[in-house]
């Protein structure tokens, strides 16, 4: 597994859980601003899941590892 | 609706029957062919039946159930979370499909009591999994069978309903092991993400489309529109501590390792990991419809109600049927595959490698009779109860960790094993027996990970300094 390549994707997906759990995506008793028909918490949560599913193909494909 | 269900459960039977005969064929008589299937799943599969086996009766009951009483938050506690865990196969899984393979282990006891040189620790993993497991699959079978005891139009008790699933998992997984339940796995994963999508979109349609749908509860109940929600139970704790469990459940819920294990190559492990991501999503998104319908239509109902109307009467009756073989289907590929785990880990109490298949299925019929049980006598409360089992399965983590990363070289001493025995009889008086949550304002399960992961660290690199 190439380490750096690694690394810099686990930072990536923990800067990632750190906005999650951040008063940006989770604000208590918060619903604006809306996007789409959708209250903050649903639709940024659903970007933030997109975004985690990408990295998590990235990082997929990136990673060399011997067989 | 009778018809319908007839077509539909007599093709689903036939496939069913079919591929049980197809992995009976391809099987030989080596246990561990029993256990993995010959450890040779493509991403296809391999995704398939991961994704049925965590996604269980709750993608239709227990999740729009949950988004209906907590409102949007469970977004995070679901849809993100089980994400992340995907990303987190690449790291967990990787390493264990590599080690088991150099060490030749296909059961998280047996690599356990290798790597800490001591029974003490498979003994510690196989009480957890036994106390946290087993109450995990009899929720599916109470899901199913209280729901089938209402809506199905064969009237039956929920109890020999339960009996009737349970039986049909026993025929199955008995004459075609891992790889009967891997094909079963597969059928029952498509089939639960077609309804649940077909369930989406004829409850928009019922309510006037999305935003409509989110007006009308912004009117009647904007606390489901924000965390900690009506019930306050989504704070910041519940969603962090829920996410710990769940992102490490790959390596602490056998039924989800062993899945791991089982693929043919790491690369194709690693293809697994976004596709089980993008599946997640496939799969909660209308599931969150589902629930946000709930709150608009069915916000005061009893969850029986809520399941009756929603999955039954709201829906034509092609879908209504295919509801119901959706909901047995996604039953039983999480029963099947927690039965066959406990059964497989639990084959390193036995005395000798003589016939260990038999000896595997006597151990999973015990297991499935023991989750009947505890299915007569356990709440509607599916979501709850399965966040119980990922948080005392989590209290097993640091231990497992340690173990997989280390070097076979390390000598791990057994502080970890002892320490995570403690951490689990702390969290089952606490939380079983007690009814408490919180210690000092804290969470217990988030201060049990906190502690035991510093001394997992620790030992890893006392022991690292050992060897060098």
């Amino acid at each position: 597994m190439n380490k750096k390549v690694w690394l810099f994707y686990f930072s990536i997906f923990l800067v990632l859980i750190a906005v999650t759990f951040s008063p940006l995506v989770i604000p208590s008793g918060v619903a604006t601003p809306w996007v789409l028909g959708m209250p903050r918490t649903l639709w940024a949560g659903i970007l933030i899941s997109v975004l985690l599913a990408v990295l998590t193909l990235f990082a997929a494909q990136s990673i060399k590892d011997e067989e | 609706m009778i018809i319908w269900l007839a077509i539909f459960g007599i093709i689903y039977t036939l496939l069913l029957s079919y591929t049980s005969y197809i992995a009976k064929k391809e099987r030989n008589l080596d246990p561990k062919e029993f256990a993995l299937g010959g450890g040779n799943l493509n991403v296809f599969l391999g995704v398939l039946t991961y994704s049925a086996t965590l996604f269980s009766t709750f993608t239709l009951m227990g999740m729009p159930n949950f988004f209906r009483t907590h409102g949007v938050g469970a977004w995070i506690f679901l849809g993100v979370t089980d994400v992340a865990m995907a990303f987190l196969i690449i790291l967990f899984g990787l390493r264990i499909h590599k080690v088991f393979q150099q060490r030749n282990f296909y059961s998280m006891g047996s690599f356990l009591k290798h790597s800490y040189q001591s029974k003490l620790a498979s003994n510690i993993f196989l009480i957890g999994i036994f106390i946290f497991l087993i109450p995990y699959a009899s929720i599916q079978i109470k899901g199913i069978s209280s729901f089938l005891a209402i809506s199905a139009p064969i009237k039956l008790s929920e109890t020999y309903w339960s009996v009737v699933m349970l039986s049909i998992i026993l025929s199955y997984s008995s004459v075609g092991g891992f790889k009967a339940i891997v094909y079963s796995d597969a059928i029952q994963g498509l089939i639960l993400l077609a309804v649940v999508w077909l369930i989406s979109f004829a409850c928009l349609e019922n309510v006037g489309g999305f935003g409509e749908m989110f007006n009308v509860i912004k009117e009647n109940d904007p606390k489901l529109l924000s965390i900690p929600g009506p019930k306050g139970l989504l704070d910041f704790q519940f969603l962090f501590a829920s996410f710990l469990s769940i992102v490490i459940m790959p390596v602490t819920q056998p039924q989800l390792t062993t899945r791991l294990i089982a693929m043919k190559n790491r690369k194709q492990l690693r293809m697994m990991a976004p596709s089980v991501a993008f599946f997640v999503i496939a799969v909660i998104l209308p599931a969150t419809i589902l629930g946000m319908y709930g709150a608009v239509k069915y916000p005061t109902q009893t969850p029986q109600e809520f399941w009756n109307g929603l999955l039954i009467q709201d829906q034509s009756p092609v879908i209504a049927a295919l509801t119901i073989i959706g909901l047995i289907a996604a039953a039983m590929s999480t029963t099947d595959s927690q039965l066959f785990a406990l059964g497989n880990e639990s084959t390193i109490l036995l005395k000798d490698d003589k016939n260990v298949q038999a000896k595997t299925k006597g151990l999973i019929f015990i297991f499935a009779v023991g989750a009947l049980l505890f299915s007569i006598f356990s709440t509607d409360n599916l979501v709850p109860l399965a966040r119980l089992s990922f948080a005392g399965t989590g209290v097993l983590a640091p231990m497992i960790l340690l173990a997989i990363f280390s070097e076979e070289n390390q000598k791990l001493g057994l502080l970890v094993p002892i320490l995570s025995l403690v951490g689990l009889i702390i969290f089952i008086i606490s939380t079983l027996i007690y009814s408490k949550v919180y210690f000092g304002g804290i969470r217990i399960e988030l201060i049990l990970y906190f502690v035991l992961s510093l001394v997992a660290i620790f030992t890893y690199f006392q022991s690292k300094k050992k060897i060098a």
